[in-house]
């Protein structure tokens, strides 16, 4: 039988420092390790010991690509702690600026990271060449939705304005119908993005998939809802370590995460469009069955076209809210710290972000733990890329490695939430 | 003629040198704000393009290493719309900043002059301190930019429109 090695120094186009590790023996799939090997970082460790206001700037330095996410989980976990609710207006306008994360996280993935994969080109700047009016519409619907969270967050990067119990300052009526005009044109962007999408080639690949993700009574999940599954869980997110349990493995430094019954499962818009897509709005629903995705959606590799629909899915609500927005008279509710565990679990760009803290009667942070979406789909990577391998052993090598680490930025990974290649090894014999 | 002059620091401040260009950035903010358009992006070189967006002219400061000894400083002009690549490869962040310049090129959104300020790094490691060779350099690169300034507002009539965007 054939020996053969492949080795890709480090694969552009995902974010953080990771490898892959395939090993084929007698065209069979001996061993896959999705191998992370970035250094912890310790966020959890260093936020003990601080005041519990500080949790949400602090945590938003996680990432740089969805600082909101981190501030959202941790506002919610405290609010929790102390038996606040936020809700009317500033409630209203935690989605918007979540709207905002999303375009600008959804649109950089989408155009500059995802399609060049399916269009076969090495990267954004060689599909530039070719199709410069669709990634001028990307940047633009990139730039809308950067301009949101700048609105709302302070700046747009490492924002500021987000409190637990609301905001430092809330924007005024015209701040935000200035932004009406450009989301106007972002959602005609994310439609055109929808259907440029739809027609890529797809390899044909699906699984039976546990997909868990938020699910509201009423909206799309942004910040609240319970946490349920396509298998039947259903539980309150301050049940989530009753059911999701983190391992060591010897080949990662970011734990493995799998739901204590059942094993993997899967997070991120695919999930959440499969759970929620009858919380969608009206166009986003016809243009995603016209775009041939009507749930459930079991091929990974359409998520693509799943982040697109839920960028017009946030254009939308964001000028939904706008609408309707009647500047609160705070900026914030009233709260008191008081000892207690609180948890708040959000849907970040790439799926579920769940903290929790325990805080004393000072409302000092005594323990804190924080679960990425990433961590949550590792082991899901890992067994897409065992199940999808051995069909393909007998294409050419290098769109094997090709195909391989799209089946990775499938799932638009963010290693460590701030840095920069993931490494690609087969060990093939 | 009025135009926008914008000064762009690049790097990650929790990665030893890397963060130099945004030690440049704060360096000048309280002698250029209000003259200039200033921007922080961290690592984030994918927000190149947004913040070229509608200028004329931009400065970036950004951290290389090239294989020269730490703090070397290395300066690349670009006029008129010749693709700004040469010696801008390679990065720490997810998109080099010739990544970026050369897609801004394709679309047609590349400002008419550009000026970077690379300075040869030697720590990039998360947690590493700034090299002093490197930190020495920061300081010369404020200097030239300040002149650089000096001479593009002989050309210009009064600050940059959107000098108060600044992030």
């Amino acid at each position: 039988m054939r020996n053969r090695t492949v080795k890709v120094d480090y694969l552009a186009r995902v974010e953080g420092e990771g490898g892959i590790l395939v090993k084929i023996k007698e065209k069979s799939i001996t061993d896959v390790q999705f191998n992370i090997f970035e250094p912890p970082r310790f966020f959890e460790a260093f936020l003990r010991g601080r005041h519990y206001t500080e949790a949400p700037d602090i945590t938003a330095r996680i990432c740089g690509i969805c600082p909101i996410a981190y501030q959202m989980s941790a506002i919610h976990a405290m609010e929790h702690a102390f038996g606040v609710t936020v809700d009317g207006q500033l409630r209203a306008l935690r989605r918007l600026v979540y709207c905002g994360e999303w375009i600008e996280s959804h649109a950089l993935h989408v155009s500059m990271l995802h399609a060049p994969d399916f269009l076969g080109y090495q990267d954004v700047i060689q599909m530039a060449k070719d199709h410069p009016e669709t990634v001028k519409q990307a940047l633009q619907l990139k730039k809308t939705g950067n301009e949101l969270v700048a609105l709302l967050g302070g700046r747009e990067i490492h924002p500021i304005n987000l409190r637990v119990g609301g905001f430092h300052r809330v924007p005024t009526h015209r701040e935000l119908k200035l932004l009406a005009d450009r989301l106007n044109r972002a959602r005609e962007a994310a439609l055109n993005m929808v259907r440029w999408t739809a027609t890529f080639p797809f390899p044909d690949f699906e699984r039976d998939y546990e997909f868990v993700g938020l699910r509201h009574e009423a909206e799309y999940p942004f910040n609240e809802g319970r946490l349920v599954s396509s298998k039947g869980l259903n539980i309150a997110v301050s049940e989530y370590e009753n059911h999701f349990v983190e391992e060591h493995v010897e080949h990662s430094n970011a734990l493995h995460c799998v739901l204590r019954e059942r094993g993997p499962y899967f997070v991120g818009p695919l999930a959440r469009y499969n759970l929620n897509f009858d919380r969608l709005t009206p166009t986003a629903q016809e243009v995603a069955r016209a775009a041939g995705i009507a749930p459930p959606c079991n091929n990974p590799f359409k998520s693509i076209i799943v982040r697109s629909v839920e960028m017009v899915y946030a254009c939308e609500e964001a000028l939904r809210i706008i609408n309707e927005y009647e500047p609160p008279a705070r900026s914030m509710v009233e709260l008191n710290p008081r000892s207690g565990v609180g948890c708040g679990c959000t849907e970040a760009p790439r799926g579920i972000l769940y903290h929790r803290y325990r805080v004393n009667e000072k409302g000092i942070i005594t323990d804190a733990r924080i679960v990425a979406p990433t961590s949550q789909n590792q082991k899901t990577m890992e067994l897409d890329l065992r199940h999808f391998v051995p069909d393909r052993l007998d294409i050419p090598h290098e769109r094997l490695t090709w195909q391989c680490e799209q089946v990775i930025r499938n799932y638009d990974p963010c290693i460590s939430c701030a840095t920069h290649f993931l490494r690609l090894d087969f060990d093939g014999t | 003629m009025a135009f926008q002059v914008a000064l762009i620091g690049v790097g990650n401040e929790e990665r030893g040198d890397d963060g130099v260009g945004l030690l440049v950035l704060r360096t000048l903010r309280a002698s250029l704000e209000g003259r200039l358009r200033l921007l922080e992006l961290g690592g984030r070189v994918d927000r190149l393009l947004e913040a070229l967006d509608g200028c004329e002219v931009a400065i970036i400061v950004d951290a290389v290493q090239s294989g020269a000894p730490a703090g070397v400083i290395h300066r690349f002009e670009y006029v008129n719309g010749s693709l700004p690549t040469n010696g801008l490869r390679g990065s720490t962040h997810t998109m080099s900043v010739g990544d970026a310049l050369e897609l801004a090129w394709i679309l047609k959104k590349l400002p008419s002059h550009i000026l970077v300020y690379g300075i040869e790094g030697r720590a990039f490691d998360l947690g590493d301190p700034m090299t002093p060779e490197v930190r020495s350099a920061a300081q010369e690169v404020c200097q030239r930019i300040l002149e650089d300034v000096g001479r593009l507002e002989d050309r210009t009539i009064g600050p940059c429109p959107s000098a108060r965007q600044a992030l």
